[in-house]
């Protein structure tokens, strides 16, 4: 920058010129946050004229009662298991279609279009799938039974494996799970679904990232000796993705912990608040029940959580991640 | 160390021909320019010579052995490319070190922790980390090895992908315009360290270029390749003197060779823009061209006997000049060379006259751009006329 003394009026002019998008930011983003926080500390709800201040009691309530530990559990829980998987899937699918040429387009149509699709249009279908009776899913299973297909499946062939208690045994001689509606099941079901509508779009952002690894540095691995897939995949193609990894990861995360619309419409957040994540929390709380004080509490403690996944993110861009 | 044979390599991307049926002869411990204009397959023919890519048809051969079917790895090749191709991740050091790691050590000892664990693992190490230390005090990078290509200048970043090459001491060194990412003194710079490292290792060397000065001054021979043919290959000095094509007498030497239209009248006799040459071709040929390179042409006063310049530009290089001119009203541009006194009396505007040509220094050029053969009739024009 030139460093000379610049006019007043100038000064005045530029932050005119500013004016208009710090307002909007301060009215979108700030004041719902900063409100949201002062209404975590009361017992507020929509329509009442009086309410109290309660200190942290809703904090406090956050971290003792069931409810919210069964929350927390579900959230990290489909976290834990959709980043990772959602990551490595769409690297994976990347690489494949990458390396296919001309078919690729194909396969690069197929995974995205879950990406693009409602959501909630697709959860109604996903309901019809996993219906316990008439679902697709069940019904296909169910056809197996009897058959040699019975015997394969549920590993009575190994002669330490009793069938009638592996998975296809059990199904075949009782019923097969109650998908979205058995505590055992739900979060699993989600978390697939989840993992199916998010990989396509981690693909997407992977085959970006694979056109900017520089023909010259795969060719110089080559010459150096790095003779199979993986060790020039080692030595190139994943460091040159680094960057695409974190904003991958930390996308992906934000998401997870957004997760709301299949709980919403397939499980309620049931059965016994087995897939009873934050999002579906706040929504809960805030909307259906009015209880905007405790819902404001889980608000705020989701966006910190937000926070935190963000800071990281900047930690890895500033230390950790090699742009040439 | 070895020599490389190409024979009859042709290479094509879906309906484009890039290469038709290249022959090259490598000798051992050669310094072999490869040069032509961007795009006309230097790089692909050297990526073939490789293994990085497969060629269409041809074969060829590396010391005396076919490799064909050999990895790239295997081919016992190094090369250092345009853009330096460093791992960003890794220190110079671990650079360095790359190709000797995955040469010389198995899977099992390149694992991060387990490695640890292998037995020979400790005295292979030493083996490399005393080879890695040989090569940076040879190419003067020690204060670098602990920082990545990132913290590195252009010139440092081209000596540690050198000293990548030359680490494991290849059999001969493939080299794609390593040189055109730095600036104009440090390109200067490199070409004569680049003949020196040559010297010293005595290994082949290919080099890849588009710029001429490069090849004229670092190589052994050089090979003009133009439209995916090798157009000639010779010395640097045969290239420029005794040019065997129109369009290598044109690609070599700054400022271009003057083309002048030719015709033959009366027999055997030339004319070259309608004036005489005391001259005629030898053997039969379709005349088209006559070429004069500018340190070959002279200016004679204005009232000289010669035919007329009109001077368009001066360009001062200190100890020379280049007039650039056309002849009559005529199109055909011509560039001479002269000395500061020479130009001293040259005004851009005026008119002077060229000296008739030389016919000792002219060469011609069929219409198929292939060099003919001229002898003289009688002693040099230039010299009967200028009085
Ligand atoms: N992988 C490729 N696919 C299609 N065309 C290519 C490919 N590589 C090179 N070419 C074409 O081959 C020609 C020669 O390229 P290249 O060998 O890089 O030229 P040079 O190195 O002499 O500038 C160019 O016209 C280029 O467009
Ligand atoms: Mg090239």
């Amino acid at each position: 920058m030139i460093d000379t003394p610049r006019p007043r009026g100038l000064f005045k002019t530029g932050h005119a010129f500013v004016a208009p998008a710090v307002l909007l930011m301060i009215l979108i983003l700030m004041v719902p946050v900063v409100v949201a926080a002062i209404l975590s500390f009361s017992n507020y709800s929509l329509g009442s004229p009086d309410f109290d201040w309660v200190g942290v009691k809703n904090y406090s309530k956050l971290f003792a009662r069931s409810t919210y530990k069964k929350m927390l559990t579900a959230s990290f829980v489909y976290i834990g298991v959709v980043v990772p998987l959602s990551v490595f899937l769409g690297l994976g699918a990347a690489l494949l279609i990458n390396s296919l040429g001309r078919f690729g387009n194909i396969y690069k149509t197929i995974y995205f279009l879950p990406v693009m699709a409602t959501l909630l249009v697709m959860a109604i279908v996903w309901e019809f799938i996993l219906h316990p009776d008439v679902g697709v899913v069940n019904r296909l299973l169910a056809l197996g039974c009897g058959t040699f297909a019975e015997t394969i499946l549920s590993f009575g062939w190994l002669p330490w494996v009793d069938p009638a208690t592996t998975f296809y045994g059990h199904g075949c001689a009782q019923d097969f799970p109650h998908w979205l509606g058995s505590k055992h099941t739900a979060l699993g079901t989600i978390i697939f679904i989840g993992v199916w509508q998010g990989f396509g779009f981690n693909m997407v952002l992977y085959l970006a990232g694979l056109t900017s690894v520089p023909r010259e540095l795969v060719h110089a691995s080559v010459i150096d000796g790095a003779d199979s897939a993986w060790d020039r995949f080692w030595l190139v193609t994943w460091q040159m993705l680094g960057p695409t990894t974190v904003f991958v990861v930390v996308i992906t995360t934000i998401r997870s912990f957004q997760v709301f619309d299949t709980v919403e419409a397939l499980t309620d957040g049931g059965p016994v608040k087995t897939t009873y994540v934050m999002m579906y929390a706040i929504y809960e709380k805030g909307i259906l029940q009015n209880l905007i004080g405790i819902g404001s509490a889980i608000t705020i403690v989701f966006l910190l959580f937000v926070l935190a996944v963000t800071l990281v993110q900047r930690w890895f861009v500033e230390r950790r991640v090699h742009y040439t | 160390m070895a020599g490389i044979t190409l024979q009859n390599i042709s290479k094509s991307f879906g309906a484009t021909r890039v290469l038709r049926d290249v022959d090259l002869d490598i000798r051992d411990g050669e310094f072999l320019t490869l040069v032509g204009p961007s795009g006309c397959g230097k790089s692909t023919l050297l990526r073939i010579i490789a293994g990085l890519e497969s060629q269409s048809g041809g074969h060829v051969a590396i010391g005396g052995r076919a490799v064909d079917q050999v990895r790239a790895s295997e081919r016992d090749l190094a090369m250092v490319f345009q853009s330096y191709a460093l791992y960003p991740h890794l220190t110079v050091r671990q650079n360095i070190e790359t190709p000797l790691r995955l040469r010389d050590l198995n899977a099992w000892e390149r694992l991060p922790l387990l490695g640890l664990l292998s037995a020979g693992r400790a005295a292979k190490m030493r083996r490399l980390r005393a080879q890695v230390a040989e090569t940076a005090e040879i190419l003067k990078i020690e204060e670098l090895m602990d920082r990545k290509p990132g913290q590195l200048s252009g010139g440092q970043r081209q000596r540690v992908a050198l000293g990548r090459a030359m680490v494991r001491k290849p059999a001969a060194f493939l080299m794609d315009e390593p040189l055109s990412n730095l600036d104009a003194a440090l390109r200067v710079h490199m070409r004569s360290e680049l003949a020196e490292l040559h010297r010293s290792l005595a290994t082949t060397f290919i080099y890849v270029t588009h710029d001429q000065s490069e090849a004229l001054t670092m190589s052994d021979r050089m090979a003009v390749m133009m439209g995916g043919e090798i157009l000639q290959l010779v010395t640097p000095d045969e290239i420029y003197h005794d040019p065997r094509d129109l369009r290598v007498a044109q690609f070599i030497g700054t400022p271009q060779i003057n083309v002048f239209d030719a015709a033959i009248s009366g027999g055997q006799g030339v004319t070259v823009n309608g004036v005489p040459l005391a001259a005629e071709v030898t053997g039969d040929g379709d005349l088209a061209f006559v070429a004069v390179r500018p340190e070959h042409l002279t200016l004679l006063p204005a009232d000289g006997a010669g035919q007329p310049l009109t001077v368009t530009l001066k360009e001062n290089l200190g100890a020379d000049f280049f007039i650039h001119g056309h002849i009559g009203d005529g199109a055909a541009p011509v560039i001479v060379r002269a000395t500061p006194a020479e130009a001293a009396d040259v005004a851009i505007g005026s008119v002077c006259a060229l000296a008739p040509l030389n016919a000792a220094e002219v060469m011609a050029f069929g219409r198929d751009h292939a060099r003919l053969d001229l002898v003289m009739t009688g002693a040099p024009a230039a010299v009967l006329e200028r009085v």
